[in-house]
């Protein structure tokens, strides 16, 4: 079985090895707070998927992590170590956090910046925002600052950004469209182009079809509420769907006269999709989507089974 | 005469409001049709997705707001007579808070097929009102003692719903559809399973529509005319609670419906000598209204949907609520 392990291993061959960092250094977050870590820190919480997600790309565990829809990031295995379950990641437990005397936090400002207070008071906090390839970038470059490995972090960037080019060159600006969709049963919603996913996706040349939104004042507002008519309406070339809690989605009729899904071009995607931000998850996405969106030209990376895209299925 | 009068020019404009809503609707989406087109394509299928769309999706989906209206509306005004509230609501056996549990549960441990959540919420919206009868039983449902039941039982089940959702570590948003109320992406798939509960509903409604006219009366009043109030209360309560799980099953949680579609019927066909409009056709009437406000409020939906996505149960809980202000103190006075 192909796993994590040989993921990264492709990762950190073009990435090189580790460079020491001279402490202390300040880091400034998303809140725009700066932040002095006077020495490298040795136990690290992440909430959310990202800040497990750069951790695991440096090689480090932390020591507690939150969930997603009472999902840990599986895509990450067991490379993420056995750290705690702290709870979802919109309220995490503090509590416990607490007792496993971190010395620093890493978290999502949405969602874990109405109790920063809180948070310093147990360690160092850094919150993070979620948007494009941009900020996602930014993010892995001060977290990578943060835990001493600004160097490698300063790689993983170019290594990424190499990739996409030499992707991008390949592909060239082909005729294929796609929708990136969250689902729950029969709710809807596509993602648009500021969304780090569909950013991937249309920067490989293939047209998103929920298109890119003006209007957004942040990436997460980017989505588009569907229902089964807009679908047929627009009737994409590739269906990508990420199934919230793992649901299987409503057998319409309407779903099944899609040219996707007659074609066998619709596929349940795993849960990097949705929480993209991170390295590892930037490059998986990139590198299947790739071959979802362009059969011809890329074939199937060597993921995780529990990462890799499956055809999708419907509920009777 | 006057209440004939009334009578008749309400149930014209109740009919041609329904008719033209419905028009409308089925023209509405993302590939427009003329109405001549709709009507084509609605008698004779030519194989397109505008065809198919009318067909299959947005028909469906008009029948089953029509459907949850008109039960919801008859579902109200049940139990306005059995508790003798003017301000009853189908809400107030616990059935909506009861049919959410169930659909919770399921969509939370189960693969969700269509006609699981229906019968998952029906038996969750059954369970619900059954404790509240079963409570309110002792005391021969004396309305107050309905209220509390009815409450106290809707209360345990949001508790439980949260409990599932923090358990399982549901996401809010997964539900965040469902518990709004609404008819986006319902189908023949719900149709089908909504219509033959609405109907038994109804017919049952309609064969105690007489009954229904004497439960209105005293207590004493009713039981020297020789009618077993209790029984049959708790049969209309019970034929209320089917009417309202059904509904809540296939559109979510919709509000006020079943409140104001009563109170409309009373007051446009009211005469200025009082006199009430016989029990069958104000059945009628109310289940009609009902089915209009529902699809007027998803038309509202589709309509804002573009840029607000606001779901027809909101639509309906805001005119509804302005509603409900505006006619409560009437009503109170009215029924008393």
């Amino acid at each position: 079985m192909i796993g994590l392990r040989t993921f990264l291993a492709g990762m950190l061959l073009t990435t090189g090895g580790a460079y020491a960092e001279e402490f202390p250094v300040t880091v400034t977050d998303a809140r725009a707070a700066q932040v002095t870590i006077d020495q490298e820190p040795q136990r690290v919480v992440a909430l959310g998927a990202f800040a497990s997600d750069v951790l695991t790309a440096l090689g480090k565990e932390p020591v507690g992590i939150t969930t997603y829809e009472g999902e840990r990031p599986v895509y990450l295995g067991k490379d993420l170590g056995p750290a705690t379950d702290l709870g979802d990641l919109t309220a995490p437990n503090l509590e416990l956090m607490a007792t496993l005397n971190p010395d620093l936090v890493v978290g999502m400002l949405r969602y874990n910046g109405p109790y920063e207070e809180e948070i310093t008071e147990i360690a160092d906090f850094l919150a993070f925002d979620i948007g494009g390839i941009d900020v996602s970038d930014k993010n892995i470059i001060s977290l990578g600052t943060a835990l001493g490995q600004s160097e490698k972090a300063l790689k993983l960037n170019e290594t990424f950004a190499g990739l996409r080019a030499n992707f991008e060159e390949q592909t060239g600006k082909q005729d294929v469209s796609y929708l990136f969709i969250w689902n729950f049963y029969d709710s809807m919603y596509a993602y648009q182009d500021n969304l780090m996913s569909a950013e991937l996706l249309s920067g490989l040349g293939a047209t998103n079809l929920a298109g890119f939104n003006e209007d957004a004042e942040t990436p997460d507002q980017a989505v588009k509420v569907l229902e089964v008519e807009d679908l047929l309406a627009l009737d994409p070339d590739v269906l990508l769907m990420f199934s919230s809690h793992g649901s299987t989605i409503k057998g319409s009729a309407a779903l099944k006269r899609l040219k996707a899904v007659k074609e066998g071009r619709a596929f349940s995607v795993g849960f990097q999709y949705s929480q993209p931000d991170g390295p590892i998850a930037r490059e998986m996405v990139l590198r299947e989507a790739a071959s979802l969106l362009f059969p011809g030209l890329f074939q199937a990376p060597a993921l995780p089974e529990n990462a890799r895209a499956t055809v999708l299925k419907f509920a009777d | 005469m006057q209440t004939e009068k009334s009578s008749l020019l309400f149930e014209c404009v109740l009919g041609a409001s329904l008719l033209g809503l419905a028009l409308v609707h089925l023209q509405l989406g993302p590939s427009e049709t003329t109405p001549l087109e709709t009507l084509a394509y609605l008698w004779q299928d030519n194989g397109s997705n505008v065809s198919f769309a009318i067909r299959e999706l947005r028909l469906p989906r008009i029948l089953c707001a029509i459907t949850v209206g008109a039960s919801l509306a008859l579902s109200g005004f049940l139990i306005q007579v059995v508790t003798r509230n003017p301000l009853g609501d189908p809400g107030l056996t616990g059935v909506s808070a009861g049919a959410t549990f169930g659909v919770a549960v399921i969509i939370t441990y189960a693969d969700p097929a269509a006609w699981l959540i229906i019968s998952a919420g029906i038996a969750g919206g059954g369970l619900a009102a059954s404790l509240t009868l079963l409570l309110a039983r002792a005391s021969g449902l004396q309305h107050i003692h309905l209220l509390l039941a009815g409450l106290s039982v809707a209360i345990f089940f949001m508790a439980a719903t949260s409990m599932v959702m923090v358990v399982e570590r549901a996401s809010m948003q997964s539900l965040y559809f469902w518990m709004i109320g609404g008819f986006a992406n319902k189908e023949w798939v719900e149709f089908n399973l909504l219509w033959p509960v609405a109907l038994s509903g109804c017919l049952a409604s309609f064969l105690m529509a007489p009954i229904l006219g004497l439960l209105q009366l005293d207590d004493a009043v009713s039981t020297g005319l020789g009618l077993q109030s209790g029984l049959w209360r708790l049969t209309a309560a019970a034929v209320s609670v089917v009417l309202a799980a059904g509904s809540v099953a296939v559109a979510g949680p919709i509000g006020f419906i079943g409140f104001v579609a009563p109170h409309i019927v009373r007051k446009c066909c009211r005469s200025s000598s009082g006199n009430p409009v016989p029990i069958g056709k104000l059945l009628i009437l109310i289940a009609l209204t009902g089915g209009t406000l529902t699809l007027a409020a998803d038309l509202v939906s589709i309509t804002l949907g573009s840029f607000l996505h606001a779901p027809a149960g909101i639509v309906v809980v805001l005119v509804g609520g302005a509603c409900f202000l505006a006619l409560s103190r009437d009503s109170v006075r009215d029924f008393s």
